[in-house]
């Protein structure tokens, strides 16, 4: 990971907490997460649903409801605080600097406009230009993203489109202005593997054409394996672990990824049993005290339950915030032996 | 997992078709081919995974095996028994018999008649043996106690949904959700009876007793399923069709969920219809796995043999197109151009072949069958095994 650490961060979250104040009381969504995302490189968020993974990515683009707080924390973008932007200068960020894909492109775009309306909105407002070069840069968008008959599709609405085009539309919109920093929410999730696959490789190309970072929030690692650098392991609104990619999935220093792992059934391996981590995600309402993921883990002992860990690193660039990293090397040590054998 | 020579359920030629209505008269304008002639067999105590993307017509199967749509075409054999009679609508059962057996039986020979597959030799038998010939009194056979029959096989053959959200009445107690197949079939003879098999079953699932008297609302999604599991095991059904059962919860949920699904199946003998797109899923719970696109079953064989080496070009790009976690695993892409075409007008010949990187000009004209390349292996391909 010496690569990494030669490239400048375009942007640090530091320390970031959103509350949601709900009628039953108050949800702790993010609550204390740090990160960084490197320049032309792709940063995966992995938690399963509740970790706080889209609230996360919804703060950076204060894009959260009247519920929903940023308590404090710092989201430093080229050297501003964008919690500090105004409304209007946020404006200016959202969709031109730093872009968003989310889940499922049928709710994201709007059904009553044309793709081609969609797309050139985003253009007119943030590259300022007139309507005719906006629908010609559009059609060069559709184009890029692999959408066979721009010329036509452009003026399709969004229904005519299958799914996988339909990402390949929001995809197009979101790169339109050239921004800095994709966010993709769950980009594949809705999608067939065969799609997923082509969506998946879409977005490598792109990256290496335009060079922007990505931020890729999903539930799957086998997503996460195939595109990231760095990883962030997100577990009821804490960071587990933080980590290059490689490292990650050979050496993982927290219980929560490494029962993640042992979940999957891998293709290349046989199983006779799947290795389940015990219990339920906890009600985000009522964390856990002491380290929240000590219900559901095997190594947890009384300290655990008391005292939380944080965040620290373990060894160069990786950080686990665990207080039984030793006792988890040992207990990985003792499983590989047995697989090998 | 024990094999037995006969099938649990055997499909031929299952055909559904859904009618596109439109205009003020509501006139069909056109049918959606969801599943377009499948066979396959399920042998008892084993699972079957079937796995597809959407729209392929997995979930068409498992509900017309259910009769929960009735089918267009084809015949369902249960425990060597023709049950297609009990799913179809009451005035095309007439309609369906002289087709499939007596039209059939009436040309043929005593000696053509022993070649007959097993399962409809055994009709030939009732026809002539049991109704000496007589049509009407043939078809009564089928339609007598019919209400009762159908009873019969639903109580044999149970369902677990996708979704534990929206398959749980959310106005209904666990214990009357899970007990109301009981009252159904008549299973209990007191309330008190009722709540110790409701209470039991709870248990096997891994929830507890008390949970009876919650609502569905109560319970996360991993519990939720659970009730469904319980919903469907408490008649101690043979079969259970798992339709894209674990595919709505995490990871770690889901893999709790599926060794759960394996002790019951060892501790109750069941067959299980595992529906799922995914195929780590399908790789880890099944014995065989069937593949299916646009309505067909394109390759069907024993779990390894179909890991190791996939034939046909389908699957071989399905395979390779699942994320693997693992940063270091290398391995061919076969990147598949284009989306699924619609199951409306699907493509001539082969269904696959505008997507297919071996096409050739035979498989745009002709269809290519579902054959036997090796033991206990079929695939629909006429270059089947030229990428793998």
């Amino acid at each position: 990971m010496s690569a990494l650490s030669e490239k400048k961060p375009i942007l640090q979250v530091k320390d970031l907490r959103t509350y949601f104040y709900t009628e039953d009381g108050i949800v702790k969504a993010v609550d204390g997460v740090n990160f960084e995302v490197y320049e032309g490189e792709t940063l995966g968020i992995v938690g399963e649903s509740g970790c706080g993974k889209s609230v996360t990515s919804l703060s950076i683009l204060r894009l959260l409801d009247e519920k929903g707080k940023i308590e404090s924390g710092q989201i430093v973008y080229k050297g501003k605080n964008l919690l500090e932007l105004s409304e209007d200068e946020m404006r200016k960020i959202r969709g031109n600097e730093i872009a968003m894909i989310f889940q499922e492109p049928m709710t994201a775009l709007n059904p009553v406009y044309t793709i081609g309306d969609q797309i050139m909105e985003a253009i007119m407002l943030h590259q300022k230009l007139p309507k005719d070069e906006a629908r010609k840069l559009s059609i060069e968008m559709l184009r890029k993203v692999g959408i066979p008959e721009p010329e036509k599709r452009v003026d399709e609405y969004p229904h005519e489109l299958s799914g996988g085009m339909r990402q390949r539309a929001m995809i197009a919109m979101s790169l339109s202005c050239n921004p800095s920093i994709l966010i993709a929410d769950e980009p594949t999730t809705a999608l067939d593997v065969t799609i997923q696959a082509q969506i998946l490789e879409l977005m490598k190309q792109l990256q290496n054409e335009y060079g922007m970072s990505i931020i890729m929030i999903t539930h799957d690692l086998g997503v996460i394996a195939e595109v990231s650098d760095r990883v962030l392991v997100m577990y009821a609104g804490k960071a587990m672990e933080y980590a290059g990619v490689r490292e990650l999935f050979k050496n993982p220093k927290h219980p929560y990824t490494w029962g993640l792992m042992n979940s999957i059934p891998r293709l290349d391996v046989e199983y006779e049993r799947l290795n389940a981590i015990p219990g339920t995600v906890p009600d985000a309402l009522h964390f856990p005290e002491g380290c929240r993921f000590h219900t559901r883990c095997e190594l947890a002992t009384d300290k655990c339950r008391v005292e939380e860990p944080p965040l620290e690193e373990v060894a160069p660039g990786h950080f686990s915030a665990c207080w039984h990293v030793d006792k988890l090397e040992a207990a990985i040590a003792v499983q590989r032996e047995g697989e090998s054998a | 997992m024990t094999r037995k020579d006969e099938a649990l359920l055997s499909v031929r030629h299952l055909v559904k078709h859904f009618p596109i209505r439109a205009g003020i008269f509501k006139r069909i304008v056109a049918w959606v081919k969801a599943v377009d002639g499948v066979d396959f067999d399920i042998y008892e105590g084993e699972t079957l995974g079937l796995v597809g993307e959407s729209g392929c017509g997995k979930t068409t199967i498992g509900m017309t095996l259910l009769g929960l749509y009735p089918p267009t075409g084809g015949s369902v054999y249960f425990n060597g028994e023709d049950i297609t009679p009990y799913l179809l609508p009451r005035w095309k059962v007439r309609s369906y018999l002289k087709q499939t057996y007596v039209n059939h039986f009436k040309k043929l020979s005593g000696d053509e008649i022993e070649k007959l597959p097993q399962e409809v030799r055994r009709y030939a038998e009732v026809y002539f043996n049991d109704h000496k010939g007589n049509t009407e009194s043939f078809v009564r056979h089928f339609t007598e106690n019919r209400k009762e029959k159908q009873k019969a096989i639903r109580r044999e053959m149970q369902i677990v949904f996708q979704d534990p959200y929206s398959s749980l009445n959310p106005r209904m107690r666990i214990g009357n959700i899970i007990g109301e197949a009981v009252d159904v079939h008549g299973l209990a003879s007191s309330s008190a009876e009722r709540r110790r098999m409701v209470a039991e079953i709870l248990q096997k699932v891994g929830l507890y007793p008390e949970y009876a008297m919650r609502y569905p609302h109560e319970f996360s999604g991993g519990q939720r399923q659970r009730i469904g599991i319980a919903r469907a095991l408490i008649l101690n059904p043979k079969l259970v069709v798992a339709d894209e059962a674990v595919s709505a919860l995490d990871v770690s949920i889901r893999s709790q969920i599926l060794n759960l699904m394996e002790d019951l199946q060892r501790e109750f003998q069941l067959t299980y219809l595992f529906i799922s797109h995914d195929l780590s899923v399908i790789k880890h719970i099944s014995d065989r796995v069937a593949v299916m696109y646009l309505g067909k079953i394109v390759e069907v064989a024993p779990k390894k043999k179909l890991f190791d080496r996939p034939l046909h070009p389908y699957t071989v790009s399905l395979m390779s197109a699942i994320p693997i976690p693992d940063p270091d695993y290398k391995k061919r892409r076969v990147i598949l151009k284009g989306d699924v075409p619609s199951p409306i007008n699907p493509p001539s010949g082969c269904r696959f072949h505008p997507r297919c990187p071996i096409a050739r000009e035979v498989c745009s004209k002709e269809e290519p069958p579902l054959k036997e390349v090796e033991e206990d292996r079929k695939v629909a391909c006429f270059f089947a095994g030229e990428i793998s």
